[in-house]
């Protein structure tokens, strides 16, 4: 670490105990990640603090403090992740994940780190620092297609039309970047456990195109990313709450 | 915030700091929290006070950045200065921004997502400063993961990694990865971001080269293998024009 000479204090404090360094870390989640979806858990899986947005996300409150997510939560995911969680305290490694979380009739992807909270004092692995980030596709697409296009600026447009379901399964598979009418079929075979055809599939984008005014898969992801309707659901139906690692 | 109730009492009762102490504070807890990752914090004027040897790496940095508000480094001065123009709104106005920066390095083109953070001095209510943290990502990382989610049992074929891609190659898996799909969107985009011209024909000839080369013969068999590291990518230089992006 490279540091200002102004900056680079030495203090009494500098000596943490393994519990006064846990403490400090759940002073930064208070003060410095308080409106991030953050939380904290010692090295027994059991949550010390968490923030507000990961309580509202994760459907819990103040009752899960003290506790392990699979007492609070008894399913094969909560085991799963603690499974993980076990393996980071015993590694001090990192890990990256994807979760995907069924809230009412939507699914919602978090990208999820877990860093081990290490005592620089003692080299002991106290805890993991967890922080999620809400995956929002048409927020992702409409960067990059702005960088790429040399349109510096957000252009809004609105929709007053409301998407069907399908519609919506559809509009996901395009952002996520699955354009063949091939694979739209098949994700959506997966998600729904009906049988669609490459034909259905043209069928619906033509509906989307007439509804939208365009022609092209390409417009038609222009118009939708640059539209005030920030993100778009994704049905839940058949898939299951799961954790895949990055 | 939710915080078990008798470290809660522990949290509240630390000791109150100075503007200066606070920022020791962060940096020293940051760099363990972080540790082996890009972070970096600057004061309220702007100017570096630390930054992780990850950060200085991969930024070309060095101990004299420190203090300094311009670092003159992997972008021009315009591009400097708008993020200087960026860090001011956060420091003034937003608790946290997320950005994908783009930059050139050693001849290619990289690019990295960064979230910002103002610092508050919760005893004075003082902003300090600003926490940076970046990480390196992969174009087309999230559709690894959707792929994973959602098509799950898809089988891949084998092919040879080592194959050498030729310049307009890189551009096209690029563009593919960013979303660009059809010929006509392709074309478009690599003239804009490569500022020569590229006609769909050159696109259709680069895509069949690319077919060719890893036996498949559709863009989503392509971007299975490319998802699935099957296929190395090197960004070209200039790819992308330096800058950082909010994401708003």
């Amino acid at each position: 670490m490279l540091i200002h000479k102004d900056y680079d204090l030495v203090t009494s404090e500098d000596s943490f105990s393994d519990d006064e360094y846990l403490l400090s870390q759940l002073w930064l989640l208070k003060h410095i990640f308080y409106n991030e979806i953050a939380a904290i858990v010692n090295t027994k899986l059991e949550y010390l603090g968490i923030s507000n947005q990961f309580a509202e996300i994760f459907n819990c409150s103040s009752e899960i403090l003290g506790r392990k997510f699979s007492i609070y939560n008894d399913s094969a995911l909560a085991l799963k992740i603690e499974e993980s969680e076990s393996k980071i305290i015993q590694e001090k490694a990192f890990h990256e994940s994807v979760y995907q979380i069924k809230q009412g009739n939507e699914i919602r992807l978090y990208y999820i780190r877990k860093r081990p909270i290490i005592n620089p004092v003692t080299n002991n692995c106290v805890g993991i620092f967890i922080s999620a980030a809400l995956l929002n596709l048409a927020q992702h697409s409409n960067v990059i297609h702005r960088v790429m296009s040399g349109r510096q600026e957000k252009v809004d447009v609105i929709f007053k039309e409301e998407l069907s379901e399908e519609q919506h399964q559809i509009i996901a598979c395009l952002l996520m970047g699955f354009h063949q009418r091939k694979e739209i079929a098949y994700i959506l075979q997966n998600l729904t456990s009906k049988e669609y055809s490459d034909r259905q599939i043209k069928y619906f984008l033509t509906k989307l195109y007439q509804k939208y005014n365009c022609s092209s898969i390409t417009e038609l992801i222009e118009l939708i990313i640059n539209s005030s309707e920030n993100d778009l659901r994704l049905p839940a139906l058949n898939i299951p709450d799961m954790i895949n690692s990055i | 915030m939710h915080i078990l109730e008798l470290l809660r009492e522990q949290i509240d009762s630390f000791p109150p700091m100075t503007d200066r102490e606070f920022l020791h504070y962060i940096i020293k807890n940051a760099s363990c929290l972080f540790r082996g990752e890009m972070i970096a914090i600057k004061n309220s004027t702007l100017e570096y006070i630390a930054m992780s040897d990850e950060y200085a790496y991969e930024f070309n940095l060095d101990q004299n950045a420190l203090g300094k508000r311009i670092v003159n480094n992997l972008t021009d001065i315009d591009t400097e200065l708008a993020i200087l123009q960026q860090e001011q709104e956060i420091l003034e106005k937003y608790p946290c921004q997320d950005s994908i920066c783009f930059y050139q390095k050693n001849g290619k083109t990289e690019y990295c997502g960064i979230r910002k953070r103002q610092l508050i001095n919760p005893f004075n209510n003082n902003v300090v400063g600003i926490l940076i943290v970046a990480g390196k990502f992969k174009p087309g990382i999230l559709r690894k993961s959707y792929l994973k989610l959602f098509v799950p049992n898809k089988s891949l074929s084998v092919v040879n990694k080592e194959q050498k891609l030729t310049s307009s190659e890189q551009q096209i898996i690029f563009a593919l990865l960013l979303g660009f799909h059809s010929r006509k969107e392709i074309s478009a985009m690599l003239s804009n971001v490569t500022k020569e011209k590229i006609n769909e024909i050159k696109v259709k000839n680069g895509l069949n080269a690319l077919y060719q080369k890893f036996h498949c013969s559709s863009i989503s068999q392509l971007l299975t293998l490319i998802s699935n590291d099957m296929i190395n990518l090197e960004l070209p230089p200039d790819v992308f024009a330096s800058g950082n992006y909010p994401i708003e």
